[in-house]
């Protein structure tokens, strides 16, 4: 066995050993005083007041402090370790206050159905309307249903914790995957930290959704590879092989793509460290494991996956190439699609400077890392990660591209955390840039880095909370779709088949347990709701699809999966009341009249 | 009361607890079960298993603790498959007694097996200074909750909305229900029109609703299901139709009304 690792990390000795604790109290009042502004910057927003730079200066107190204190030398691991875990779960709370009642993105409604059959019906791999795909994969809802049982929380309880046990977990085998991999616990801490800078940390990779969980696992697994390698003997390689098994196991049955991932990964370093050591050393028998349990897992379980993931994935590849070309309009950066949210100015230049000294940092991490360590296979590979990751930015100019490249982010940041740090450490140790200034201005870069991920991940006016449930005398409000969604599953029962509008659909899914199609595609239901006549054509479109229900909601951000699950404020851009009112004829209920939202039976209409 | 000596035997213990808890607490304690057992989900199985198959001095305590919640993930999620293959429900009973089960199979091999490793409680040495913060941060997050979780007023000119429903009484009644749902962020006061084929069959009103208040009623229509329409207007405006709902071939199916 050849694959070469570095030595466990040796705690610095240092003066401040005296204290367990270190300045662990100093930071979790940092990070808590970081939880409390951000709480106030959401409580503002969801009164309808403006409040960007309190969520700043939350984002400054959650990571500055961190990043100076795991930039000193004179830390313990074990406070390393907890710096991290606590700056990961206090950005974990930025995403749960920002929604605190209830699930408001777009892939968590199908998540949280999953979720609500399983706890209904106690069986796995149901179905679901809006992704087909998601019960294939029930790893998520699976563990969140167990929490929602024994804990005997609500699904969203469930859910909430269920993300949180992954977050934790990410921030765990990130540490220690470092730790191992680059031989210095402050890379380790720095480098876990720098990871948050990925633009989907804060919100994205937390949501209820499949790859919250799996992602954190398959960077579990991936230590678990390092510490395998390590081991000598043949016998002590034993227990770790029986933990990436179940690991991996998990990963497979939770989310198709990080199951690819980290198949392709261990194949990739099976053959880095067959080029730089010979066959004999490397993980073939882990990489052989997970593909061969992905596979049986696919043929199994995830039949639909390939043609779930293959158009996503030809679109992006065939409109790299038009725009190459010239042939499609490249996309707008800091603008969210449709152009109809563009970043402030100020954002904008933080958000390049963070690109840049990111771009730095893995240009001196990677100098380093040839330097010393270029015969360590996973650490090339993480290298090269960094570098695609680098080569994926021109990518986000591209529309159908962008999402797949921000998806494929998360995985490879794995690769830039590690070599920035490395890089880091690396400024750090040089004799002159030991000074107290040094090391401030190096937190300060890192928040900046950070600041440049959260800006290019999610749109300026999205981060902070919405009005979901409001208070009002005697009570609460929640918007008028999700009461709408509430009344039809209470009076129609569940399973009825329902048009709409795309976030109309996810509440009319999870609140009101129906089968909702949405979309233009297989069916159009985007064309039959935006029409003003309605044709023979629609009319057979409501039969072949058996459809018992239309909600016709002229609000047009009802169709916005993003925007569209608060209340309205101020007037609502509407379609055209023809939109509606092509219901009104014989054959068609008018059932449920809420103003722009009118839900009507059509099963005359067939 | 036997305190227990070894980690292994505390794992024990606490998976017997957390599923007898389970068991006997009601799932409406949520803040007594959840933490009592949800230790039993995240972190006992796979700290038994985890133990079990590694030697002592092993694993660093961090490796043990990433491990432990991995691999409890890991079992809960091929106890859930196992169970759902052999065609049992995933209901607490069976799903908590396998895992239950499987941490207490781990903690005995690892125990049998030379692996448990003696409880020691270290304390922590805590300033002054350094439990002042710890308070002071504890207190900023009970704060940031506390604010967090509280529905707030809504933001000016968020609109409020009512609605009008109308269906057909279920099983086949000669009858309709009609209803009302206040969701205006103020009482609103309604009146509530019903015509049955053409002719004015009842009214109802003044209507008197909180926010998120709701009424409704069954009227009889008669034989032949006839064309239906209700309508309704608000107080401030009354000869205004506000909201408007018809039911004109009746093939609706309905669970309730």
């Amino acid at each position: 066995m050849t694959l070469t690792v570095a030595k466990p990390a040796q705690p610095a000795r240092s003066t401040e050993q005296s204290s367990a604790l270190g300045w662990l109290p100093w930071i979790f009042l940092a990070v808590a005083a970081g939880v409390m502004v951000v709480s106030w910057a959401d409580a503002l927003s969801r009164t309808g007041h403006r409040a960007s730079v309190l969520f700043w200066l939350a984002m400054a107190l959650l990571i500055f402090p961190a990043a100076f204190r795991l930039c000193s030398a004179r830390v313990r691991p074990r406070e390393r370790l907890a710096t991290v875990v606590l700056v990961g779960l206090g950005l974990y709370a930025v995403k749960v206050l920002r929604d605190p009642f209830a699930f408001t993105y777009g892939d968590e409604f199908p998540h949280l159905y999953n979720l609500q059959t399983i706890l209904s019906t106690g069986r796995l791999f149901g179905t679901n309307s809006i992704l087909p795909i998601t019960p294939r994969y029930p790893g998520l809802e699976t563990l969140a249903a167990l929490i929602a049982r024994a804990g005997g929380l609500s699904p969203f309880a469930a859910g909430v914790v269920t993300v949180g046990a992954g977050r934790l977990l990410m921030m765990l085998g990130l540490y220690l995957l470092y730790a191992r991999l680059g031989g210095s616990e402050r890379a380790a801490g720095l480098g876990a930290l720098l990871y948050a800078a990925t633009p989907n940390f804060l919100f994205w990779s937390v949501q209820f959704a499949y790859e919250s969980l799996a992602l954190p696992l398959a960077t579990v697994a991936l230590f678990v590879t390092i510490r395998w390698a390590q081991e000598r003997d043949v016998g002590l390689r034993r227990p770790w092989e029986l933990c990436f098994g179940l690991v991996a196991v998990a990963v497979v049955v939770t989310h198709h793509v990080s199951s690819y991932v980290l198949v392709a990964f261990l194949l990739a370093l099976c053959v880095i460290h067959w080029r730089l050591h010979g066959r004999a050393g490397a993980p073939w028998l882990l990489a052989a494991g997970a593909g061969v349990a992905t596979i049986l897992w696919l043929a199994l379980a995830g039949g639909g996956t390939v043609g779930y993931l293959s158009p996503v994935l030809t679109s992006a590849l065939k409109q790299v190439i038009q725009t190459l070309a010239r042939e499609t309009p490249a996309r707008g950066l800091f603008a969210s699609q449709g152009g109809s949210v563009v970043t402030p100015p100020a954002e904008i230049v933080i958000a390049l400077s963070g690109i840049m000294l990111l771009g730095l940092g893995v240009l001196v991490g990677v100098r380093l890392v040839w330097q010393q360590r270029w015969r360590n296979p996973l650490m090339v590979l993480l290298v090269f990660c960094a570098f695609i990751y680098l080569g994926t930015l021109p990518l986000r100019f591209v529309p159908a591209a962008w999402e797949t490249v921000s998806r494929a982010g998360d995985f490879l940041f794995i690769g830039v955390g590690l070599t920035v740090a490395l890089g880091v450490v690396w400024m750090l140790e040089r004799g002159k840039l030991r000074s107290l200034r040094v090391r401030l201005l190096i937190a300060a870069a890192v928040t900046i880095v950070f600041a440049s991920g959260v800006i290019a991940g999610w749109p300026a006016n999205e981060r902070l909370a919405q009005p979901r449930r409001i208070a009002v005398p005697g009570g609460t409000l929640d918007p008028p779709a999700v009461v709408a969604a509430d009344w039809s599953g209470r009076t129609l029962g569940p399973d009825q088949r329902v048009f709409a509008q795309d976030a109309d659909a996810r509440f009319f899914l999870t609140n009101g347990l129906q089968t909702s199609l949405t979309g233009n595609f297989a069916p159009d239901v985007d064309d039959l709701l935006d029409a003003k006549k309605l044709t023979p054509a629609m009319r057979a479109l409501l039969r072949s699809s058996r459809t018992t229900l239309v909600v016709s909601d002229r609000r047009e951000i009802s169709g916005d999966n993003l925007f569209g699950f608060y209340f309205d404020s101020g007037p609502p851009a509407l379609a055209p009341a023809a939109t509606a009112s092509k219901f009104d004829v014989p054959g068609a209920n008018r059932l449920y009249d809420g103003g722009d939202l009118v839900i009507y039976g059509v099963r005359g209409l067939w | 009361m036997v305190k227990p000596r070894t980690d292994l035997a505390l794992v024990m213990g606490l998976a017997l607890a957390a599923c007898v808890f389970a068991a006997l607490l009601p799932s409406s304690v949520a803040v007594l079960r959840a933490p009592l057992c949800l230790p039993l989900v995240l972190v006992a199985p796979g700290y038994a298993v985890v133990t079990a198959i590694f030697r002592p001095g092993e694993l660093r305590t961090s490796e043990l603790l990433t491990l432990s919640i991995a691999v409890s993930i890991a079992a809960t999620l091929i106890s859930a498959l196992l169970l759902d293959v052999l065609g049992v429900a995933l209901t607490a009973a069976p799903w908590m007694g396998l895992l239950t089960a499987l941490t207490l199979a781990a903690a005995a091999w690892g125990t049998a097996h030379g692996r448990s490793r003696p409880l020691v409680f270290r304390s922590i040495p805590v300033g002054r200074a350094q439990a002042g913060a710890l308070a002071a941060g504890l207190a900023l997050l009970a704060g940031a909750a506390t604010l967090g979780f509280t529905p707030l007023s809504a933001p000016s000119g968020t609109r409020g909305t009512s609605a009008l429903w109308l269906l057909p009484a279920p099983q086949g009644r000669q009858a309709a229900c009609v209803g009302v749902i206040n969701e205006q962020l103020h009482v609103t006061t309604y009146d509530v029109s019903v015509l049955v084929a053409g002719a004015t069959a009842r009214r109802f009103g003044p209507i008197t609703l909180a926010p998120g208040a709701t009424w409704s009623r069954a009227i009889a229509v008669g034989p032949g299901r006839p064309v239906i329409n209700a309508s309704l207007s608000t107080t401030a405006d009354p000869s205004a139709v506000y909201r408007s709902a018809v039911l004109r071939d009746w093939n609706v199916a309905v669970a309730s009304c």
